[in-house]
């Protein structure tokens, strides 16, 4: 199997996954579109640097993780990575009577929650694979997953939605 | 929370995030597209490059300069191809659904002496034929495969020398009647910058190339009865509002800064203007011929 083959390969069985955490941080389908197709030029481009195979998702993850976050600022979006998020009042602008959807509820969420419950909830990913994906001690990620779930509950209203 | 968790799971189950059509196309072609490996050390075997170490090497000049400005960084201790500006097609969007066509190379430029022009440049096509493609999809949706569609987008090297670049893209729409229109992109290679139209005329002096063009105009239907262009009476009523004329009662010319355009060898500028905008479909994309001697003294100085 040539390198192309085995990269694409790979490139194809984690595609949902790398469009749902790129759409998760840019939060526009043409931005992650955008973002997965730098992140595999620059994947395939440093392939070389993988040097345990079986870390390729989360690998390429990584990577799309780095890229989205450089796509927001370039945008100048309002990236604050350290503002905490006010557990006590409900988040501006949801109406307590409409139940938002789980992945509505966490594009709510600011950076960097959402990128961690994405990869939480949606790959299945460990605290340690987290901090891998997203650079970060596990001791970080063990803080915003605390948080992320907390402020995503309170979205979701939990009671209503354990109804 | 566990209980929350298995919830939150479930419910992702039961409505997972699906990859769109479009952004998955994009993937595969972009997959495809991509040379095979090959040693980094053959990369600097230049001239005794192979055509599969050539064709990574295009890979990296062209697409990653534009991907990240540490691949830029890079770049810079590559040894550059020529001086001209090169061409690559990086993916190509071609689709036969249902009556339905399309043919979409998306093209990326590289001036080895300004790829900052280059990136804009490449940023630019890139969001016209993401734009062209998404307009595709949208069409095939409502139309659920019913009529005929077709759009396809063509390049075309119209100057490139040690000076200027100009590029050509055209687009062709093909629902039950053509529309078409051209974008141009050109760069200053002696400045290094990414030209508009407003980059060579102030915008006072619009109203004198727009004379000029309403003049060819007026001599071009007096010349000939099956040439024709529109007047201010053809606008629909109510929507002269809407629009602003420099020379009421006349031809509606109006220039903008983005307007499209291109140079002839001998200096002479060409007007363009897409189908439908200042005449009936059947006269195509008019382009009027604006004399290097008539517009000099209009022209902003680009270098220096």
């Amino acid at each position: 199997m040539s390198e192309k083959e085995y990269f694409t390969d790979h490139i194809r069985l984690a595609e949902g996954k790398m469009y749902t955490l790129a759409l998760g941080i840019v939060q526009n389908e043409a931005d992650a579109a955008d973002v997965m197709q730098d992140a595999i030029l620059k994947a395939y481009c440093n392939l070389e640097q993988l040097k345990d195979r079986s870390k390729f998702q989360s690998w390429i993850l990584s990577i799309v993780h780095n890229t989205a976050i450089e796509s927001l600022r370039k945008r100048r979006d309002t990236v604050d990575l350290d503002t905490q998020f006010d557990l006590e009042a409900p988040h501006a602008g949801v109406d307590a009577a409409t139940k938002l959807t789980v992945w509505e509820a966490i594009q709510k969420l600011k950076l960097p929650y959402r990128s961690v419950i994405i990869l939480f909830y949606y790959d299945g990913y460990s605290v340690q694979q987290i901090a891998q994906v997203t650079g970060t001690s596990t001791s970080a990620i063990r803080q915003q997953l605390s948080r992320g779930r907390k402020m995503l509950a309170q979205l979701l209203d939990k009671e209503d939605f354990d109804q | 929370m566990k209980d929350f968790d298995q919830q939150i799971c479930d419910v992702i189950a039961a409505e997972p995030i699906t990859v769109p059509d479009y952004v998955h196309l994009r993937t595969e072609q972009l997959l495809e597209s991509l040379p095979e490996k090959v040693p980094v050390h053959r990369i600097h075997l230049w001239p005794r490059m192979t055509a599969l170490a050539a064709s990574l090497l295009f890979v990296l000049l062209v697409m990653l300069p534009n991907v990240s400005v540490t691949y830029a960084q890079t770049m810079e201790q590559i040894p550059v191809i020529g001086e001209l500006v090169q061409m690559f097609t990086i993916r190509s969007y071609q689709i036969d659904q249902n009556n339905h066509s399309l043919d979409v190379p998306v093209m990326a430029i590289n001036d080895p002496r300004n790829p900052d022009a280059s990136s804009l440049i490449n940023k630019d096509v890139d969001e016209l034929t993401s734009a062209v493609i998404r307009q595709f999809y949208d069409e095939l949706e409502i139309s659920q495969g019913q009529g005929v569609g077709a759009i396809n987008i063509d390049y075309e090297t119209l100057t490139n020398t040690s000076d200027w670049f100009t590029m050509k893209l055209l687009v062709e729409e093909i629902r039950g009647s053509t529309n078409s229109y051209a974008r141009y992109y050109h760069i200053d290679r002696t400045t290094g910058k990414y030209v508009h139209f407003g980059d060579l005329f102030d915008k006072a002096d619009f109203p004198a190339l727009e004379e000029m063009i309403l003049n060819q105009m007026e001599q071009q239907m007096a010349a000939d009865s099956n040439v024709s262009y529109f007047e201010q009476n053809d606008i629909p009523s109510g929507e002269e509002s809407l629009q602003e004329t420099t020379l009421p009662g006349h031809a509606f010319v109006k220039l903008d800064e983005d307007q499209g355009f291109y140079f002839r060898e001998n200096g002479d500028l060409v007007i363009v203007y897409d189908r439908y905008e200042v005449a009936p479909g059947f006269m195509g994309c008019p382009e009027f011929v604006l004399p290097l001697a008539d517009i000099q003294t209009y022209m902003k100085p680009l270098h220096g």
